[in-house]
């Protein structure tokens, strides 16, 4: 018995010991703040694209407001949610944060993070917004935050291939774009040309096929509107289904392809025709990361008809003030600074990620800057018609698309007819709106 | 001991005390205790059923193969020869690589237009074109099934070797002076002494298969359909996609129960031999 | 014998070929271009190798500086806390795990078959359902931010295996060692310290191993415990190379090369010491 005594008293020494580290690690970081003399200290939080970027910005907005100290801090992208929830039940979330279009509608229902027309100026910092960046700050008929950056999903060719295959203009409709890969295919250049990412977190591109034909999926309620009464989706997945299984253009990989492997084919010059993020055309017009550089090029999304209207989707990440602040008007402040369009063209001009203001379109140096790999032109204009996925909101979204994505991946793998496939996917929506 | 036991004990507890609720991460307050019905659900569910023999299917061909490889990497690396010291330094590589490094690994070689893999095969005339190697429900899961054991293969040799430098001389000793032949002294030496060790192997690895995920998630996204998309990548993305974090306890929670019940299978298996004590 | 030796040798090039296949093109990829790597067919040899990726970490270029340049400056204190918290893991599982499992084996009292199948039992729970509850537990013990807190986490991980390994192999040393050594009047402890444990030296290396790499590789504790560069481990910090707009390939092959090393020449220094503990066991026994 003595032994398990002596154990216990190991164990104890060990927390004990542990405990010490901790307090040994935590008080300098308290320290600090306390050193920096600031009478706020606030916190803030976000994923980890160019983190230097943000913590440079605080250290302006520090450097002219010495009242308040601003902390950064940049989680691993892929995790930041789960992070971010375990912060939020531990009642413990920064003040200020990086919030996602996916989990906007969550988070605003459960309360983590507080609407921002509480504050009297709010109004001014939304107007002159490009609108699916102002759509997508909005949930329930508030706005939650203001915006970090957004971009829209542009549709991306190849233009030395389209050139080598004696095409003369770029695609409009889909019927075309099959017809210039049969072209592509028969001048042997590449047996299947044209992409579609359909992995399952690549709903994007989906969406934004879509929207380029004009069509729509849900009604305001949630209700599925596909397959019959908007056939836009079906004849969608039917012209993809033709083009994989009769026409055999569609690259083969399409229903494990997401963003990333989309870009690295059309980086690698392994396919003619695909959809993309558009600031990756940043990458995949750098001589240093791309094979293809200088070629690829963005035209309007193609749509079923030529009349259009060639939208595409559009997103917004934004920055928003949690709940949980014991600060809010020190918060907002920041966050009107670190969202201000100074700060958004500074963040185009250095990575060429997407603005949400409407000025920026014209700016010369913004153009000078997209000129170097694409075309500030097409941006705006695609830009014009890109809106957010409209059943975002719903509780049951991100359930329903991972469905949805499966039920497309079966019918180009040609184990269920596309209408099948639609009607499962429909189903399935309507009996989780039922369930939620 | 108990201290850390608590630690343990208090969120298994919880996450329990969860998975008998209806319970949102959408909606933290709202905690309606629902009794079973979380279970009822999941095994009634079509994506349960599927995920459930995705999982096992994974599961089962990668206990072989890891045990299979680990367990002939440790009889090598038992052999006193020259150069074996490098070599079991060089067993945990694999192990090393973290998760993020090792999913960026594995798909940049099975990448369908770009990949290492499709270009050695090429280059050797296996193939005549690059193909996409995920794309085939079966195919999909083979590859998962390879890239996860590789990974895994180190630790099961490390137990495995440590066990064979375990076992005393004399019982070898023994076997050398009645000039009993090789395969019979690894027949009913060493196999018998292994058992033990084996079984934890097995135990520790079906653990670790049916918790993997981020390989799924990287390589496969859990398709084509549902073709690869297994349990543990359903309980995260019911807990942090879809917020559900009453169903996803219950789907850790069976999780649980399943390794639990193969490990009493394994056990009992064992034991019955009656060698492990 | 001697075509046994090379048929042994030519199973351990098969095996050295099997393990480090991939990491070899982990390597390649590290000293090329990012545009080099996407070649068809690819280069195995890179045509314009560069060492671009290891100088980034003393000097990153500007787009490397665009994944992180605070996180490529913090590698080399995330690799030093990376070692820190895994040798104290492997410290704690030989320490505590070979007290337990010598009580296990040799002072059987009753329960404590249940109590140990209870310990394991809960392990198997996957981390994805219990993080946040422990998140909230380390919080309340303010444990957040801190090594001590990882430790302590990954040890309560990987403690009841390492009981449960080193249980059965003390089982199968015979007791008649030890009660020779009781007689010569040794105190349980030193008979454990001086006779017992040199017997069990392969085991206690492979239990030290398993503490070691277990938290080495180890991705969810330390991103959930630790928040920005200063104190976190190897995994979080090297996770900053892809984001989710892009990826830099050229510098996660290169970190990865910088993961595989220090357990490299940890486990070859200690294959020595294995060696030479081996023997003297065997020679007391």
């Amino acid at each position: 018995m003595t032994f398990f005594n002596s154990k216990a008293l190991n164990r104890r020494k060990f927390l004990a010991g542990a405990a010490a580290i901790g307090v040994g690690t935590t008080l300098p970081l308290l320290q600090s703040r306390a050193a920096f003399g600031a009478d706020v200290a606030l916190e803030f939080e976000g994923w980890n694209y160019d983190p230097e970027f943000q913590t440079q910005i605080v250290t302006e907005y520090t450097a002219q407001n010495p009242a308040v100290s601003v902390n950064f801090i940049a989680e691993p992208a892929a995790q930041y949610v789960p992070k971010m929830i375990a912060r939020f039940i531990g009642q413990n979330a920064p003040d200020l944060l990086y919030v996602r279009d996916q989990t906007l509608a969550g988070w605003a229902d459960a309360e983590y993070i507080r609407p921002i027309n509480d504050f009297p100026d709010w109004e001014e910092h939304v107007a002159g917004l490009i609108p699916f960046h102002r759509a997508g700050l909005e949930y329930e008929g508030k706005v939650w935050g203001l915006p970090y950056y957004g971009d829209h999903i542009a549709y991306i060719y190849n233009s030395d291939i389209l050139e080598k295959a004696g095409i003369a203009a770029p695609p409009v409709t889909w019927a075309e774009l099959a017809d210039q890969s049969l072209a592509i295919k028969k001048a042997g250049l590449i047996e299947r040309p044209f992409a579609f990412p359909l992995k399952s977190n690549a709903g994007l591109h989906w969406w934004s096929a879509v929207y380029a034909s004009g069509g729509s999926l849900f009604d305001a309620e949630g209700n599925p509107k596909f397959p019959d009464e908007d056939t836009v989706a079906l004849q969608l997945l039917e012209f993809l289904v033709h083009a994989a299984q009769e026409l055999d253009i569609l690259d083969q990989t399409s229903v494990q392809m997401g963003t990333a492997e989309g870009r690295l084919a059309l980086a690698a010059g392994q396919v003619a025709f695909a959809s993309s993020a558009r600031y990756d055309l940043k990458v995949i017009n750098d001589p240093a990361t791309s094979k293809v550089s200088g070629f690829a090029k963005q035209v309007l999304f193609p749509s079923l008809t030529a009349d259009g209207p060639h939208g595409t989707v559009g997103w917004t990440q934004m920055f928003s003030i949690s709940s949980n602040t014991a600060h809010p008007d020190e918060a907002w402040d920041v966050l009107k600074y670190i969202s201000s369009q100074d700060v958004a063209k500074r963040y185009y001009l250095k990575n060429g990620v997407g603005y949400a203001y409407e000025a920026l379109d014209n700016d010369a140096d913004i153009a000078a800057e997209t000129s170097k790999w694409s075309d500030q032109g097409m941006f705006a204009k695609q830009g014009a018609l890109a809106k957010p996925r409209e059943y975002i909101a719903f509780p049951w979204a991100a359930e329903w698309e991972d469905f949805h994505m499966q039920q497309m991946q079966e019918a180009i793998v040609g184990r269920k007819t596309a209408r099948d496939a639609m009607l499962a996917s429909a189903d399935k929506a309507i009996q989780l709106k039922k369930s939620s | 001991m108990l201290v850390l036991l608590g630690l343990v004990a208090y969120p298994v507890g919880l996450s329990l005390w969860i998975s008998l609720h209806k319970m949102s991460f959408r909606k933290p307050k709202d905690f309606p205790f629902v009794g079973l019905d979380n279970y009822t659900t999941a095994l009634t569910s079509p994506e349960f059923a599927s995920a459930l023999s995705v999982t096992l299917k994974f599961s089962l061909a990668s206990v072989v193969l890891i045990v299979a490889i680990g367990l002939a990497l440790a009889l090598l690396l038992n052999v006193p020869v020259r150069g074996r010291g490098v070599l079991r330094a060089l067993v945990l590589v694999p192990w090393a690589i973290p998760p993020i490094v090792n999913a960026t690994l594995w798909q940049l070689i099975f990448d369908s237009h770009v990949g290492a893999f499709n270009g050695l095969l090429m280059q050797l005339g296996l193939i005549d074109a690059y193909r996409s190697w995920l794309i085939d429900p079966n195919m999909a899961l083979v590859i998962v099934v390879l890239a996860h054991a590789w990974n895994h293969v180190p630790l099961a040799t490390i137990i495995l070797l440590a066990a064979l430098q375990a076992i005393p001389r004399e019982l070898y000793e023994a076997a050398l002076v009645d000039r009993t032949s090789r395969f019979r002294v690894l027949r009913e030496i060493t196999m018998p002494w292994l058992l033990r060790p084996i079984m934890i192997v097995m135990i520790l690895q079906t653990m670790g298969a049916l918790r993997a995920f981020d390989l799924f998630y990287v390589l496969t996204g859990g398709g084509p359909g549902t073709s690869t998309t297994a349990l543990a990548w359903l309980t995260y993305q019911t807990s942090f996609v879809y917020l559900d974090v009453g169903m996803g306890s219950t789907y850790s929670y069976i999780i649980m129960i399943i390794t639990f019940a193969v490990a009493l299978f394994y056990i009992r298996g064992l034991y019955k031999r009656g060698d492990v004590e | 014998m001697k075509a046994r030796t090379i048929m042994v040798y030519a199973f351990m090039v098969l095996a050295a070929a099997y393990l480090l296949a991939p990491v070899l093109w982990m390597f390649v990829l590290s000293i090329m271009t990012q545009s080099e790597a996407l070649s068809v067919p690819p280069h195995w040899i890179p045509e314009a190798p560069t060492l671009d990726n290891y100088m980034a970490f003393f000097n990153p270029s500007a787009s490397q500086a665009t994944m992180g340049a605070a996180a490529i400056t913090a590698m080399p204190g995330a690799m030093l806390n990376s070692v820190i918290v895994g040798l104290s893991v492997a410290v704690a599982n030989v320490v505590f795990g070979s007290m337990a499992a010598y009580s296990f084996a040799r002072l059987e009292f009753r329960g404590s078959n249940a109590l140990m199948f209870g310990y394991l039992v809960s392990r198997m729970v996957p981390a994805v359902g219990i993080m946040i509850p422990l998140y909230v537990v380390m919080q309340n013990l303010h444990l957040l931010n801190s090594l001590g807190a990882l430790v302590l986490v990954e040890t309560a991980e990987t403690l009841p295996f390492s009981i449960w390994l080193l249980a059965g192999y003390f089982r199968t040393i015979p007791r008649d060692i030890e009660e020779a050594a009781r007689i010569d009047r040794c105190t349980w402890l030193q008979a454990m310290i001086k006779v017992f444990l040199p017997m069990a030296t392969p085991c206690l290396v492979a239990t030290g191993v398993f503490g070691f790499m277990s938290s080495w590789g180890s991705f969810l504790y330390p991103l959930l415990f630790t928040s920005g560069s200063g104190n976190t481990t190897m995994p979080v910090i090297i996770s900053n190379f892809a984001t989710d707009i892009n990826a830099d390939y050229g510098l996660l092959a290169t970190s990865g090369m910088f993961a595989v090393l220090p357990p490299f020449l940890l486990a070859l220094w200690f294959q020595r010491w294995i060696v030479s503990g081996f023997t003297a066991g065997a020679v007391k026994g």
